[in-house]
């Protein structure tokens, strides 16, 4: 039985994580999980690395204590986008990563990190061709050098096993 | 990877682009396209004015005009009394072998729809009497019984024509037709659609009422309806 104030996710290669739950009241894939299945020992989070979960909790964490109401649809046009300077690692990161933060977001159900992102995306391609962004978000492109670091992330939506 | 991104992440992402770049994204790869429709659909008014220059004379008119074409090159003017005809300042041909409910030209084709069920097309050699190419049956008949016939068409790709029936009394639809086979309904048949064009892979309406619809060819989805003049 896990504690009700903690709850452990488990990465796709294992990996484990465990967060106080207050961590994770805005992922929808969470808080659904723990009224189904919360008696169980840990939560299954399927293709989603360690590094990239990492990074999802640390934005839960900073946004823990936030008490705006939960954004039901992230592309609600009456809650325009605003940016928040707690945010700035993202506005940093590699398009790769970008992506990959894009689909945990989708996957975990996290509105306010599904618009996060995606508002990033938009911004990213603007004014790229089709075949510059195709470039940008395909890291399979990229030469072998690149590779090794990017291995401690695995490969994320191999082909295409996140669609429904 | 980015081809292969959920339905649900492209529609947040494309809701964040311009038209510029809802354009560009939307080549990306089938979910692209389907999934910045609606956002599309919120450019559209923009689109048609100016980036897809729809209307756009001299196309306009020609469009909208519902019982004569005239096509400088071929030097032919349709125009109907009792039956569709064709013909030049100096002689005047009859096309159809039946009672013609539709016709199309483009360039030196002309596609001529019979009450029959039937879509003929037409050779148009300069100054010389139109020849007959091919037919085919497009008949099919709703539960009904009633017949399905070519009221208006226009020309998709060489091989295949984009035909519509609009005929109250008949079966209302749209089909897109090769001379092999009828392959697929595409858009609705609940408007009265009096013009049809093809236009960048919209299919272009005009229907009573000044209505124009705008459907996407490819999906079948219906982008907008609004009312001209």
């Amino acid at each position: 039985m896990s504690d009700p104030a903690n709850i452990t996710l488990v990465t796709m290669d294992g990996t484990t994580f465990t967060v106080p739950s207050a961590y994770l009241h805005r992922s929808k894939l969470v808080q659904d999980w723990l009224r189904s299945e919360g008696d169980k020992q840990a939560m299954e989070v399927k293709h989603v690395t360690p590094f990239v979960l990492q990074g999802v909790l640390n934005f839960c964490e900073i946004h823990a204590e936030d008490t705006s109401e939960p954004l039901a649809d992230p592309a609600d046009p009456t809650k325009p986008f605003e940016a928040d300077p707690r945010d700035d690692a993202f506005r940093g990161m590699p398009d790769d990563q970008l992506l990959q933060f894009t689909m945990a977001a989708d996957i975990l159900q996290i509105p306010e990190l599904v618009r996060l992102t995606a508002q990033e995306m938009a911004s990213r391609i603007d004014g790229k061709s089709p075949d510059q962004i195709r470039a940008m978000f395909n890291p399979d492109d990229l030469a072998e050098e690149d590779v090794d670091s990017d291995n401690e992330m695995g490969e994320v939506g191999e082909e295409g096993a996140i669609s429904k | 990877m980015i081809e292969t991104l959920p339905f649900d992440v492209v529609l947040n992402i494309a809701n964040n682009l311009s038209l510029e770049e809802l354009l560009a994204v939307s080549s990306l790869s089938d979910t692209w396209r389907e999934a910045t429709i609606p956002s599309l659909h919120n450019h559209l008014r923009i689109i048609t004015k100016d980036d897809l220059s729809i209307p756009h004379p001299p196309t306009f008119p020609t469009w909208l005009s519902e019982h004569a074409w005239y096509e400088e090159r071929c030097r032919h003017v349709l125009s109907r009394d009792s039956n569709w005809r064709q013909g030049t300042p100096t002689s005047t041909h009859h096309v159809g072998t039946g009672e013609v409910s539709g016709v199309h030209l483009a360039g030196d084709t002309l596609l001529v729809g019979l009450k029959s069920g039937l879509i003929e097309v037409y050779d148009l050699p300069r100054n010389q009497a139109p020849i007959l190419v091919s037919s085919f049956e497009v008949a099919c008949r709703n539960s009904d019984g009633k017949l399905w016939m070519a009221d208006q068409m226009a020309c998709l790709e060489s091989e295949r024509i984009l035909a519509v029936s609009y005929t109250p009394v008949h079966f209302k639809g749209s089909l897109i037709l090769s001379v092999e086979h009828i392959e697929t309904v595409r858009a609705p048949g609940e408007y009265d659609i009096v013009s049809v064009a093809l236009h960048k892979g919209l299919y272009l309406a005009t229907g009573g009422l000044n209505k124009v619809y705008i459907w996407d060819l490819a999906t079948g989805a219906k982008l907008h309806a609004f009312e001209t003049g």
